[in-house]
């Protein structure tokens, strides 16, 4: 469970990026974050997963504040979280196999563990045939594929999406959408953040609408 | 985090086994990384040999000193023994016949009578009639004592004058061996002179390390910060730039060493030239297998602690890019 808790943002330059927001994501539950360009989407996804640290109020995850977390509790909390970025970044030099077996590495698997878990993850995003290849030479698509393999690769029990659809085409967004709820029907907690409201009313999802980074809907 | 979900049955069983996984993995990386740019790499250790080969050479130096004083024979070294000023002759005799006891290792005895010490002391003053100045002759009579060749340390020396202070009639004793005491001397000033270079070069050593594994950092930047993204420790991303660090300071050290024994054998035969001038074998003595495993260790240490104090900020601080 993700508790807000009057949390605030505010940057350096003193803007306001979030501001009172309260809200809370049950374990399990998949829900949409949506608001303008700017409205704080981005900011709520890198709090939760510690990225960045509110200005005031309290975050938590499993009763856990994560203000409060030392160095190795917050490497620990991020290896449950799986994160998913509008450009997924991979290392250029390493190929896919290699990006994707990055977490599994952190996480201390065997080497032949590693090998079939990738095998396994990659055929559940259909990039198997794309293994050996190196980031550059893959679409956009299939990077944004890349990069959810990555994400879900340890099987976390959180999975935080950032615009996740927001490079592809609609066939290619729907395709990646069916894919989030195919994690939420295997337990993880999922959120993701998209400014695309005809995508999210395909789906019957709970929806937390910002503006100006306060929380102005609350709906499903 | 009790009840995060996790696929504990695919983790490695003991966290023993993880901790050699993670120690070899990480080793591994920081040869990959340092084999990336093998020029590079080869200039530091070169630069790194360099820079411990000088103060290892000043320690060659003084254990050859050392090797040097303690083979020295005991040659022109003289032990004046001042007896006290009634010892009449009798007693003199009595300790003379002592002394040649071979306990001792006196090879020459020589008696200055107190009427021949005043003669000798006017001779250096270069005047004469003192003895008509004086009521009673002042100077006492002495025994010059020379010592056999197999005295070859000071210490040697100080338990014969112990012996020898201890013995009836005798006032005090004094060892006339400057050129031993000056030699010493200029060993125990090499010495401090030596720990001050270590400790100036070991500062080198550890800005060179540490500035390249900074270097090393900057080129992997991105794959920190993915690291810690995907929820990688800090110790988990530092292991592999520590394992540089002390690859670093190990093939810095051999080199070292390499360079040290280079020099003895390159000096060696002049070296021994100017010894038979002496009419002396001389060999120039390189490090031993203890001092190389101590520079070995020492240079590991220093690339560690190098690597260490490039890392800690860098990575304790860096900031993830998303």
């Amino acid at each position: 469970m993700i508790t807000f808790n009057q949390v605030y943002k505010c940057y350096p330059q003193g803007q306001h990026a979030l501001v009172d927001l309260n809200f809370t994501l049950k374990q399990g539950g998949i829900s949409f974050i949506t608001g303008h360009s700017g409205a704080g989407k981005s900011t709520v996804l890198k709090l939760i997963a510690a990225l960045e640290s509110p200005t005031s109020g309290i975050i938590t995850i499993n009763n856990h504040n994560i203000n409060k977390m030392q160095h190795s509790q917050i490497a620990n909390l991020r290896r449950q979280i799986g994160l998913i970025f509008q450009t997924p970044n991979f290392l250029p030099d390493h190929t896919i196999h290699e990006n994707i077996a990055l977490p599994l590495q952190i996480a201390g698997f065997r080497s032949n563990e590693i090998k079939k878990h990738v095998r396994t993850t990659l055929n559940k995003v259909n990039l198997l045939d794309k293994e050996f290849l190196f980031p550059d030479m893959l679409s956009c698509g299939e990077k944004q594929r890349a990069g959810i393999a990555r994400a879900i690769i340890t099987n976390p029990a959180i999975i935080l999406a950032d615009e996740p659809t927001g490079n592809l085409d609609p066939t290619l967004a729907n395709e990646i959408m069916q894919l989030f709820m195919d994690f939420n029907y295997s337990g993880s907690t999922v959120l993701i953040a998209s400014h695309n409201i005809d995508l999210i009313n395909k789906f019957n999802c709970r929806t937390l609408t910002l503006k100006n980074g306060a929380l102005i809907n609350d709906a499903g | 985090m009790s009840d995060i979900k996790t696929d504990r049955k695919d983790l490695i069983g003991t966290n023993f086994i993880l901790f050699i996984k993670q120690h070899t993995n990480a080793f591994w990386q920081s040869i990959f990384r340092l084999s990336v740019a093998p020029i590079a790499s080869i200039i530091t250790f070169i630069m790194i040999g360099v820079t411990l080969a000088l103060p290892m050479s000043l320690y060659v130096l003084i254990i050859n000193l050392q090797k040097l004083m303690v083979n020295t024979p005991t040659n022109g070294a003289e032990i004046s023994l001042y007896l006290k000023i009634d010892t009449n002759k009798n007693e003199i005799n009595n300790l003379i016949d002592a002394l040649r006891d071979k306990s001792y290792n006196i090879k020459r005895i020589t008696y200055i009578s107190k009427k021949t010490g005043l003669k000798n002391f006017e001779a250096y003053l270069g005047i004469s009639n003192v003895s008509h100045e004086l009521e009673h002759n002042p100077l006492p009579p002495v025994l010059i004592l020379q010592p056999q060749e197999k005295f070859s340390s000071q210490n040697e020396f100080n338990v014969l004058l112990n012996k020898l202070k201890s013995l009836p009639k005798v006032e005090s004793v004094q060892l006339d061996m400057q050129w031993l005491a000056r030699l010493q001397a200029i060993i125990n000033l090499c010495h401090r002179l030596l720990y001050t270079i270590i400790f100036l070069f070991a500062i080198a050593v550890l800005l060179i390390i540490g500035n390249t594994i900074k270097l090393i950092m900057q080129k992997y930047k991105t794959e920190i910060n993915i690291q810690k993204l995907l929820g990688a420790t800090n110790n988990f991303i530092r292991r592999p730039f520590l394992y540089g660090g002390a690859i670093y300071g190990l093939i810095g050290s051999i080199i070292a060493w390499l360079l040290v024994d280079i020099l003895i054998d390159f000096i060696q035969a002049p070296s021994q030239q100017l010894a038979s001038l002496y009419d002396k074998a001389f060999n120039l003595q390189s490090l031993t297998l203890g001092s190389t495993a101590l520079l070995l260790l020492f240079g590991i240490f220093i690339g560690y602690l190098g690597a260490l104090f490039a890392t800690y900020k860098e990575i304790q601080h860096s900031d993830i890019l998303t």
